[in-house]
């Protein structure tokens, strides 16, 4: 059971990890800009800000300026120290910094003309600012900063303005005004925060892998299963109809060498197997047991397909004979021919191999054969990874599994015992 | 192996949730709080080249404007000093003659900007221009801003002389150093430069001759005042008086730590009749000036501007001043009786 739950706990938790990291990444990315204001509309003619505040928070900021609908409004941005000439003594306000994300700190600085401007002006309603302007007209005295020559960056509009700056070296200043005489216009400063989400990219790439591992190790095991059940319904059907043949078991690596088999070859060794209970059940002439796995299928392509080099069926009289010769000389052309020779002469426990082996077709001899056979098998178990047990080790050709010509099996149970475990190795290893 | 992955889960799950909390509190951080460069110790250059172009453009249309309307008043928002003064005299001179004189082609059109580099005020920018349309040769414009609330304008032109090489200078992203009029360190201070010159009008051989590179202008001068006194020698005389005109002298640096130095002189030609029962009439420009009566009964008084430029080598040099440009505007034309020296400009 929890050989199934695994991959999807782990599919689940990729999934979950995707999902966090890009809802995280969102929350923040949806919150990433920083907007402060004035309190309130100054009444003094122009506010300033400071050095450094244009940047305080990101070094592009986004200024937006709003007054009456018919009033001139000039956003602008001089070097700290001419924008301090320009101003001169006139009444002014200067943002000297952050009070919250949602308010700019407010200075009002009051020249040395006589006036009766309020220290505070945030406390000052804005529409004191007409009767203020007309009052001491001279206190503020500032020219129209529209189109001065001392801005690097201006915006001139009427009703609003909107400026853009992107911080560069030096101390710059930026200049609010309406038109130098009238009180200057409400303010608000917007960044663009600058939102790292350094978790995003990591976050999707381990739930992507974490995913696609527990994918794969589902996919893997839902056939590992199909596998199985196809093996325990031959197996119950044969057990249903009363058959105390031996059973024969395959398992996926030969003990012996340690190879293992593609579950093609398993797939053919198992058909092979049923024909062969067929076959005893109806009497007829059955290859012993042991060295039929690649030879059972006398009137069968199969054995070209599973033989990698595609190699031609070999004709067969009899069933023994067949099953001996394939045995022996596993389907393969004359290079397979050598090679499954080979094979089998490595293996020895073979009953018939060596002695058939060399027959058919005037193929080099064994011994010159070289053991590309072996692998070729490899390669393909390796290819593919839960590869089902080596036939050879089913059939007893791998060395003390089976002793002698093994006309009987192992045990159903004993067999069925050993597939599992073998599987368990396979995906320990 | 089902452990294993179970307490890997949870550390997924454990880091998934430290994530999401880490990137929600970067929300709720402290509020930054400005953080000024320190201010710069050096002054800086006072124009950068987007607002030098943005000012000269400026200054361009506003020359054309005034030009096509030959209207002196359209110039004050981009024009001042002796630059505003030159260019109403001829204007004036423009209308006088029916448009047959026209104003000299400027154009803002650079080739090298030479930009101050200061804390204070009046800031210059001196810009060496290409040859205008209608021209034959190119311009050095000075531009000047009086104060903080002031824009820049065009204070002062001259036309460069054929020849003239102009001083390397610093680049406009360092800047120059602004020079006032008695700087020393030079071959002569700007004002003496200026005062020198005029000086040499008036007599070629004079004081600090050697000084100065020859120059066509000053001879081409000479030989136009020669021809006026001979042309009015049967009936009056000429007399000439030269002076800087005050509060027009300008210097930057150079590269080679001499200056550039620019200066406006005024050059006054009197004309007075001696010889009872001849006639003086006065031809030219300064006829054209003198509108319905171009006879002189009793003396006229002709007042020039001479926009003139030099490059100044340092103290310890070898070389010569050179003469960079000069130029001639007759500024206005006065009849008076007698001629005294206290004659009227009135060219406002």
């Amino acid at each position: 059971m929890t050989r199934r739950r695994l991959p999807l706990l782990l599919a689940a938790v990729g999934l979950l990890i995707i999902l966090v990291a890009t809802i995280a990444a969102v929350v923040v990315r949806s919150s990433d800009t920083a907007t402060l204001a004035l309190d309130a509309r100054p009444d003094v003619p122009v506010v300033i800000t400071e050095p450094g505040v244009l940047d305080a928070v990101g070094s592009d900021v986004t200024v937006r300026a709003t007054a009456g609908d018919d009033e001139q409004v000039v956003l602008a941005v001089g070097r700290t120290s001419e924008v301090e000439a320009w101003l001169g003594d006139a009444d002014h306000a200067r943002v000297t910094g952050l009070t919250s994300w949602e308010s700019l700190t407010v200075e009002v600085v009051t020249g040395t003309a006589p006036t009766d401007a309020p220290t505070d002006a945030a406390t000052e309603a804005p529409t004191d600012g007409a009767t203020d302007d007309a009052e001491n007209p001279a206190a503020s005295g500032l020219p129209d900063p529209a189109g001065s020559d001392l801005w690097l960056a201006e915006s001139v509009g009427t009703g609003s303005a909107e400026l853009s700056w992107t911080d560069s070296p030096g101390r710059w200043s930026l200049v609010a005004a309406t038109d130098g005489t009238g009180p200057a216009p409400e303010l608000e400063l917007e960044w663009g925060r600058q939102v790292s989400t350094p978790w995003l990219v990591p976050g999707i790439i381990l739930g992507a892998l974490a995913l696609v591992a527990g994918a794969t190790m589902l996919v893997l095991d839902v056939l590992a299963r199909r596998e199985q059940r196809r093996r325990d319904d031959a197996r119950a059907r044969r057990e249903a109809a009363g058959e105390d043949e031996p059973q024969l078991s395959i398992t996926d690596t030969d003990p012996g060498t340690g190879e293992r088999l593609t579950r093609r070859q398993i797939r053919e060794m198992e058909r092979r197997m049923a024909e062969a209970d067929r076959r005893r059940r109806a009497g007829e002439p059955v290859a012993p047991p042991i060295p039929l796995a690649p030879a059972w299928v006398e009137d069968d392509d199969e054995p070209a397909d599973r033989s990698p080099d595609g190699a031609p069926p070999e004709d067969a009289d009899t069933a023994e004979a067949d099953a001996a010769d394939r045995a022996a000389q596993p389907v393969l052309p004359p290079a397979g021919d050598r090679d499954g020779g080979t094979t089998d002469d490595g293996d020895t426990d073979g009953p018939d191999g060596p002695d058939d082996h060399s027959e058919p077709d005037g193929t080099p001899p064994p011994t010159g054969a070289s053991s590309s056979a072996d692998e070729a098998e490899g390669a393909d178990a390796a290819d593919e990874p839960p590869a089902p047990p080596s036939w050879r080790s089913v059939w007893g050709f791998g060395g003390a599994a089976v002793a002698g010509p093994a006309t009987t099996g192992p045990t159903p149970t004993d067999d069925t015992d050993t597939t599992d475990h073998h599987d368990d190795g396979e995906e320990q290893r | 192996m089902t452990g294993t992955t179970q307490q890997t889960r949870r550390a997924r799950l454990a880091a998934g949730v430290a994530t999401t909390a880490l990137l929600l509190a970067g929300c709720a951080g402290d509020v930054p709080q400005p953080e000024p460069e320190p201010a710069a110790t050096a002054p800086q250059p006072v124009l950068d080249e987007s607002r030098i172009e943005r000012v000269l453009e400026d200054v361009e249309e506003t020359l054309d404007a005034g030009d096509a309307a030959l209207d002196a008043e359209l110039l004050t928002d981009r024009l001042a000093g002796p630059a505003l003064a030159m260019r109403q005299a001829e204007y004036r001179l423009a209308e006088a003659s029916d448009g047959e004189r026209t104003p000299t082609p400027l154009t803002t059109n650079s080739q090298v900007e030479v930009v101050a580099a200061t804390d204070e005020w009046p800031r210059s920018l001196y810009v060496i221009s290409h040859v205008p349309d209608d021209a034959n040769l190119p311009l050095l414009l000075v531009l000047t801003q009086e104060d903080a609330r002031s824009q820049y304008k065009l204070w002062f032109w001259t036309s460069l002389l054929p020849g003239a090489q102009t001083p390397s200078t610093a680049r406009p992203d360092a800047g120059s150093e602004q020079l006032s009029p008695d700087a020393e360190g030079l071959v002569a201070s700007p004002q003496e430069t200026v005062e020198l010159y005029s000086g040499l009008l008036a007599d070629p051989s004079g004081e600090g001759a050697d000084l100065f590179a020859e120059d066509p202008f000053r001879t081409g001068y000479a030989e136009m005042i020669a021809a006026l006194r001979s042309t009015v020698e049967v009936a009056g005389e000429v007399r000439e008086s030269y002076g800087v005109r005050e509060g027009t002298v300008s210097a930057m640096a150079t590269a080679d730590g001499g200056a550039l130095v620019v200066g406006v002189i005024d050059s006054r030609l009197y004309l007075r009749r001696t010889v009872e029962g001849s006639t003086l009439e006065a031809g030219g420009d300064i006829g054209l000036l003198m509108a319905q009566d171009p006879r002189i009964d009793g003396a006229a008084e002709a007042h020039y501007l001479v926009p003139v430029a030099f490059a100044v080598p340092p103290a310890d040099s070898e070389e010569p001043i050179a003469v960079l440009g000069a130029s001639q505007v007759l500024a206005n034309v006065a009849v008076s009786e007698p001629p005294e020296e206290e004659a009227g400009d009135g060219e406002g």
